[in-house]
């Protein structure tokens, strides 16, 4: 027997937002990162049901099925946590833990930094809870005359679109395989002094090898799913998440150095790119100063960005047992 | 012997911020409101000061000698809570009290809401705690076709300074009076701007007397502080109120955790808005630490001006009612 994933649509915080979930028991609320879907939780899904808990992963503001508001001030970090509480309220639940990778991490952590009543454990995938820094992120992410970081080359509206709007099913390969823990690193996108640095005359996909082989945890049918939800929603609702960087920045200041005061589990791949962004070495192993209920620190050997779907097993067993001693 | 009130420059939250400040002891921030200075906090820096506390009343940004950012989106309460978490930290203070008036009453409550850790009291003045309503403010103001809502009224950049500009003296000679517990009887509903005439139409042609509370010198250091910076900073808090609805959904339900104090007058036309009787019946729901709501008969909506003396002592009993219950 499988346990069912169903799938609905609920009303939170002014939109329409599509969930997919499986499970009853307490709630975990499981949010996606870019350019991804519920989708990237497929195997969480029914490990988490099966463990006894309730699952649930929407696509998130701006992607898939969900509403995808037309202004680039629709997407900061606020609406996003107001989707998730809104999100409890339409579940008639009181509280969630709630788990996030990529994108969906800050959307985690933020999420149990600004509402511990409503979020009561956090699970933070890929991308550690970042404290506010003293200055405009934009100002200081890394740009060369020759390249600038992806996130700068997301700002100008309409160019990354444009870019992996040409050829869906090319850009949702590449991405998936370039930053997966089997790519090779030389001349790539995560390689040492290059992570995530786009060149100026060029595009994201450039630094990317088309590898005509998936990697083992990546099927044809899960490419093709990926490919059909970009095809049809396309990439501007995930890309004006980071179109609010600085915004977001401005609006966090009333929470500048306040910590993530419930448990947290942290987990990443060694080979994912985004623990060798700049700053990341001195932050990961002090992450507990900021989440002082931080009750472990989960690095998987030979694991990329994907970390739930790279290493399902692995993930569901870390997250179930987190789970379980809240 | 008078207490002294001085002066200084602070950085916080990217902006430069004037204070006038007074006294040592536990802090007590002071938020002013629209359209007010620090000076509206002039009786209670010194009542403060002299009951043992260190009182901090900064002209809030966008006002007198603060900085004053160009864009309508510097100005979301956001930025506001972001400001006064850094004057603390500027002030070196891990915690303080917040007090505010009007505007600064509902940066004040917020405050206390989102950073309890930070802000471990809160006093209101005029204005409720209000929760955050299913729909977006700006669409459930009142308006007819011959009148809007002054909050709606201040929408439109550039209209309501055009207008106050030529009214400097007038806006706080006569219309802070209109306001008071002292103003003749209002139109009804208060609050509605005439679209033929605009917001001093209503004006009276003979200036009314001053009451006791305000002063020529008074009227004269608010013009010469308006006529010098104009209006357009306090007006931009109000092209915010739907994008401050928006930032607020994560705080849905979110209850003002810490030990609270309401004040205002029953001549106040702001408990008679729209809604606001409801707000203050709900406040102990919202606020389940209101410690007391003190209504001041005959006082209208310049509470801390009009009835100095009674507002600085009920402030003093409700900041020492704290130090008590901390010792308990």
């Amino acid at each position: 027997m499988t346990t069912e994933v169903t799938h609905r649509s609920v009303e939170t915080n002014g939109i329409r937002m599509h969930l997919a979930e499986a499970g009853s028991g307490p709630l975990v609320v499981l949010c996606h990162g870019f350019p991804e879907s519920w989708y990237s939780w497929r195997h969480q899904l029914p490990a988490l049901a099966e463990a006894g808990f309730h699952g649930v992963a929407p696509d998130m503001r701006g992607y898939g099925r969900t509403e995808r508001p037309e202004a680039i001030d629709q997407y900061t970090l606020l609406h996003l946590v107001g989707d998730m509480v809104g999100l409890l309220d339409a579940l008639g639940a009181e509280q969630a833990v709630i788990a996030g990778h990529d994108w969906g991490a800050p959307v985690a952590w933020h999420a149990a930094l600004l509402r511990p009543d409503r979020f009561r454990g956090v699970i933070g995938l890929s991308v550690p809870y970042r404290p506010r820094g003293q200055v405009r992120p934009t100002t200081v992410m890394p740009q060369t005359e020759d390249a600038v970081f992806y996130q700068l080359y997301f700002q100008t509206p309409g160019v990354a679109e444009a870019e992996l709007e040409r050829d869906v099913h090319r850009a949702i390969r590449a991405v998936l395989c370039a930053v997966s823990g089997d790519a090779p690193r030389e001349g790539s996108v995560g390689a040492a002094g290059t992570v995530g640095m786009v060149r100026r005359k060029g595009g994201l996909l450039d630094g990317m090898a088309t590898s005509a082989v998936l990697p083992r945890w990546l099927t044809e049918a899960d490419v093709d799913f990926y490919v059909g939800e970009f095809a049809r929603a396309g990439f501007r609702g995930g890309l004006n998440w980071y179109r609010n960087i600085d915004r977001n920045w401005e609006l966090m200041a009333p929470f500048s150095a306040a910590r993530v005061s419930v448990p947290a589990l942290y987990i990443a791949g060694d080979r994912d790119l985004v623990v060798a962004f700049p700053g990341m070495d001195k932050l990961i192993p002090n992450l507990a100063n900021f989440v002082p209920q931080l009750r472990g620190t989960i690095m998987l050997p030979g694991c990329g960005h994907w970390t739930q779907q790279e290493r399902a097993g692995e993930v569901n067993a870390a997250m179930i047992d987190f789970l379980r001693r809240l | 012997m008078t207490t002294e009130v001085t002066h200084r420059s602070v950085e916080t939250n990217g902006i430069r911020m004037h204070v006038a400040e007074a006294g040592t002891g536990p802090l007590v921030l002071l938020c002013h409101g629209f359209p007010e200075l620090w000076y509206s906090w002039r009786h209670q820096l010194k009542a403060l000061a002299e009951a043992g506390f260190r009182a901090v009343a900064p002209d809030m940004r966008g006002y007198g000698g603060t900085d004053a950012p160009e864009a309508i989106d510097q100005y979301t309460l956001f930025h506001m809570l972001g400001d006064m978490v850094g004057l603390l930290d500027a002030l070196d203070a891990e915690q303080s009290v917040i007090a505010g008036h009007d505007w600064g009453a509902t940066v004040a409550w917020h405050a206390a809401q989102l950073r309890p850790d930070r802000f471990r009291a809160v006093i209101a003045l005029s204005v409720p705690f209000r929760a955050r309503g299913p729909a977006r403010p700006t669409t459930v103001m009142p308006q007819t076709g011959d009148e809007m809502w002054y909050q709606l009224y201040f929408q439109e950049p550039g209209v309501a300074e055009a207008e106050y500009d030529h009214n400097v003296r007038t806006s706080f000679r006569i219309g802070r009076i209109n306001v008071s517990g002292d103003a003749p009887p209002r139109p009804q509903p208060f609050g509605m701007v005439p679209l033929l005439g605009g917001l001093f139409a209503r004006i009276p042609a003979v200036p009314p007397l001053l009451p006791a509370w305000l002063t020529e010198e008074v009227v004269d250091s608010y013009t010469a502080e308006f006529t010098r910076t104009g209006f357009r900073g306090g007006l931009n808090w109000y092209r915010n109120i739907d994008r401050n609805w928006e930032l607020l959904a994560p705080f849905d339900g979110l209850k003002v955790s810490v030990p609270a104090l309401y004040i205002a007058g029953d001549r106040d036309p702001v408990i008679e808005f729209p809604g606001m009787d409801r707000h203050i019946a709900d406040m102990p729901r919202f606020v389940p630490q209101l410690r007391r709501t003190i209504i001041l008969p005959g006082c209208g909506h310049i509470t801390q001006e009009e009835r100095a003396g009674e507002v600085s002592a009920a402030m003093i009993d409700f900041l020492r009612g704290l130090a008590t219950e901390r010792a308990a």
